[in-house]
């Protein structure tokens, strides 16, 4: 090998593990954000300019507004509401009177520091923007310590603090992932017995109609799903069965691009003489399908499985539009939650949120990846 | 002939004319020779099928031609009586400019998602299946960069747009990020006057939005696209590239001459589903920012469009949902005969010149 092609080679390994990283990055940053507390996924900010002893520390925590304790040795601390020139204090004191239950959340951006007062129900009374210099204050009647917020790789507080955020509003993690497994459990049952079946009647009879079929199945894999979107949801609405897991399992069993794939597989497995040998034993045909064919299929079933599987677990537009109550949300529905302004400004419940809702698949695949891949081809290509 | 051998083993697409050659041809024997015995095992054929079509009927086909149906009414709101309206909806439909919008959005996004996807997925595979390249960890990079194809895509959607931060979360991972390496906007303080650095607001940013729109699509799908094309250069003979070596021929005439024309067929099908899913794109439009295609509605897709007038919160219009589902399909037939006549006909004159090399 010339030193051309050793160049060339080295360049397109920096290519890949590029290209690589840019697939990983985005997960990355779900999981160590997941993580981290709300101020430190903000950033470790420099609240007074020069004094780095305060870099991550968006928090100080008094016990009364009156008696704020600064934990700088030297510097100025103002904290002004700009737009009206008047001190943040009286703000706040002029508000409530009382000053003990008011919560105060930064906003922290270095760039453009805003303060956000909330009250008792999590209401924003006020916003102020801030100068770069101001110290910002959560009264949340916990202490902070120096340091508590340097980020670290994993840190259970972290984790279970944003866990017991997510989970303490609403977001029904095990619920989802019931509901979520039950429907793709079940759609992909379905979904595989019948069209095994289906490819099955279509490999082995010669019935009339077959090839009608066929080409109703090659249309049918072409055509957008959402064409007929509208008339589900009105078809589904009409025979009552919104808000039901029914027309999310059972359409499944009319999957025509499962048909297709076991079809293919099909063609260059299944022997003729191995049937006509169990129909000499005077077996059954429905028999000879459970019984023999569907070992042989096992390969095809487990690849083709996984994808309906995870098409299924992975499906938004359909639930999102026919399930109406929470109790029976699925995983997608469930994360779509997370816009909502219950988590706003809580970014670690957020993306722990996501890091839930996504690492049963990226588990998975880790140690199926090898399977999963060689099952996209399988359906066509001579092993 | 080459492109028999790439249409009997490539997983979907060009098998199915000869498949249904084959079919017709048998369907022809079994008229001629009508043994009993045989004829009524191959009744069983409906017993396995039944399921299928009884299920098909009910939950697809009906639901089609019910969309069809509705489309000619004035179905919306909470009531379910509806009269015909004619074509109604679909003079609308010419004549609506958010439609034509959104389409526009759409192929724009699914543009820049594609050509990108294609081109790298296309080097991509031709690289790894290089046997004197011989890269290391082929089979790690593969798994990698197709893993992003199982995710959640509303996740994903809801996962970007934490990084890139939306509304008061403008300090997110991108920004900061930024930062770091010296890269902040600048504006003036309404107040002072003074210019004032701070963080960017991606989703203000149409180009940005779109242009995130369409990477994610990209980072989702080309690991797929270059896992397909990679099962196409397997097909191709060695043979073929053993005579064309022997012959003198570099590597670059041999991907030209050798494994792009018999890529054709492939590709053609991956331009033609990827168009078909392009058409259909919704969760991560929908999910990134505003649920309406903000900023500016630029990065409303069709779907998301259709959505929002027929399903989404409080707008009900389902007989023009179902008319813009209509023409969604109208335009995607369109675009997919485009596609097959014009890349068809370029493939058998290609094949033509090949012939002679």
């Amino acid at each position: 090998m010339n030193s051309r092609d050793e160049l060339k080679r080295y360049a397109i390994h920096v290519l890949l593990i590029l290209l690589g990283l840019i697939a990983i990055v985005p997960i990355y940053l779900l999981l160590i954000n997941a993580t981290r507390t709300t101020e430190q996924i903000n950033g470790r900010i420099q609240i007074v300019p020069g004094k780095d002893a305060f870099a991550g520390s968006t928090s100080i925590v008094t016990a009364n507004w009156d008696s704020v304790e600064f934990p700088f040795e030297s510097g100025t601390v103002r904290y002004m509401d700009l737009n009206k020139g008047r001190t943040l204090k009286e703000e706040v004191n002029k508000k409530t009177g009382v000053n003990e239950k008011i919560v105060v959340k930064a906003i922290t951006d270095s760039f453009s520091p805003r303060l956000t007062i909330f009250d008792d129900e999590d209401h924003p009374m006020a916003n102020f923007n801030l100068k770069n210099n101001t110290v910002i204050f959560v009264n949340d009647g916990q202490t902070v310590k120096k340091g508590d917020n340097l980020a670290k790789l994993v840190d259970p507080p972290n984790v279970i603090y944003n866990w017991r955020v997510l989970t303490g509003r609403g977001f029904q993690i095990w619920q989802g992932f019931g509901n979520s497994a039950f429907v793709a459990i079940c759609a992909t049952v379905l979904s595989i017995y019948f069209s095994a079946m289906t490819a099955y009647g279509l490999q082995v009879y010669k019935f009339r109609g077959r090839l009608l079929l066929w080409t109703v199945i090659l249309i049918v894999i072409m055509l957008p799903a959402t064409l007929s979107i509208i008339g589900f949801f009105q078809f589904i609405s009409r025979i009552k069965l919104r808000d039901s897991y029914i027309p999310l399992i059972i359409p499944g069993i009319a999957a025509a691009g499962t048909v297709l794939f076991l079809r293919q597989y099909m063609t260059s497995v299944l022997s003729t003489d191995l049937i006509d040998a169990a129909r000499i034993d005077g077996a059954n045909e429905y028999h000879i399908f459970n019984v023999i064919i569907l070992p042989i299929m096992v390969p095809a079933l487990a690849a083709q499985s996984i994808f309906t599987f995870v098409g299924s677990w992975n499906s938004f537009i359909t639930p999102s539009i026919l399930l109406s109550s929470e109790k029976k949300y699925t995983l997608p529905l469930l994360v779509q939650s997370l816009r909502g302004n219950i988590y706003r400004a809580e970014y670690g419940a957020i993306y722990l949120g996501i890091a839930i809702s996504l690492l049963p698949i990226i588990i998975f695949y880790s140690f199926m990846s090898r399977f999963i891949i060689s099952g996209l081809t399988m359906g066509g290509l001579k092993e | 002939m080459s492109e028999d051998i790439i249409g009997q083993e490539t997983k979907t697409q060009p098998g199915e004319k000869r498949e249904n050659i084959s079919l017709i041809n048998e369907d022809k024997k079994l008229n001629r020779r009508k043994i009993g015995h045989e004829a009524k095992t191959n009744r069983w054929g409906y017993f396995f099928v039944a399921p299928f079509i009884i299920i098909f009927c009910i939950f697809n086909l009906w639901p089609t031609l019910y969309t069809f149906i509705l489309s000619f009414s004035d179905l919306q709101g909470l009531k379910t009586d509806f009269k015909f309206v004619g074509f109604e909806n679909y003079f609308k439909l010419l004549k609506d400019p958010y439609f034509w919008g959104a389409l526009g959005n759409t192929f724009i996004i699914w543009g820049f998602n594609f050509v990108p996807q294609l081109g790298l997925a296309l080097v991509l595979s031709i690289w790894l299946s290089d046997i004197r390249l011989n890269l290391t960890g082929k089979g790690l990079f593969r798994a990698v960069v197709y893993m992003p194809n199982l995710l959640t895509a509303v996740s994903v959607a809801l996962l970007f747009r934490s990084i890139f931060g939306y509304n008061a979360h403008v300090n997110a991972p991108a920004n900061q990020f930024l930062r770091a390496l010296g890269f902040q906007a600048t504006k003036i303080d309404p107040i002072t006057g003074e210019t004032v650095k701070q963080a960017f607001e991606f989703f203000r940013s149409v180009a940005f939005s779109r242009g995130l729109v369409a990477f994610i699509q990209w980072w989702m799908w080309y690991g797929y696209t270059m896992i397909i094309l990679m099962a196409g250069i397997t097909t191709i003979p060695i043979s073929l590239y053993e005579s064309a070596s022997i012959d003198g021929a570099s590597s670059s005439q041999t991907t030209r001459y050798i494994t792009l024309p018999l890529l054709r067929p492939i590709m053609l099908y991956i331009l033609v589903t990827s168009m078909i899913g392009g058409m259909q794109m919704f969760d991560i439009p929908f999910q990134l920012t505003d649920m309406l295609g903000a900023p500016q509605y630029k990065i409303r897709t069709t779907t998301v469009y259709q959505y929002n007038i027929a399903l989404g919160r409080g707008s009900t219009n389902y007989s023009y949902g179902a008319a813009i589902s209509v023409g969604i399909f109208i335009v995607t037939i369109i675009l997919a005969l485009i596609i097959f006549f014009f890349l068809q006909d370029r493939s058998e004159l290609k094949k033509n010149k090949g012939g002679a090399t």
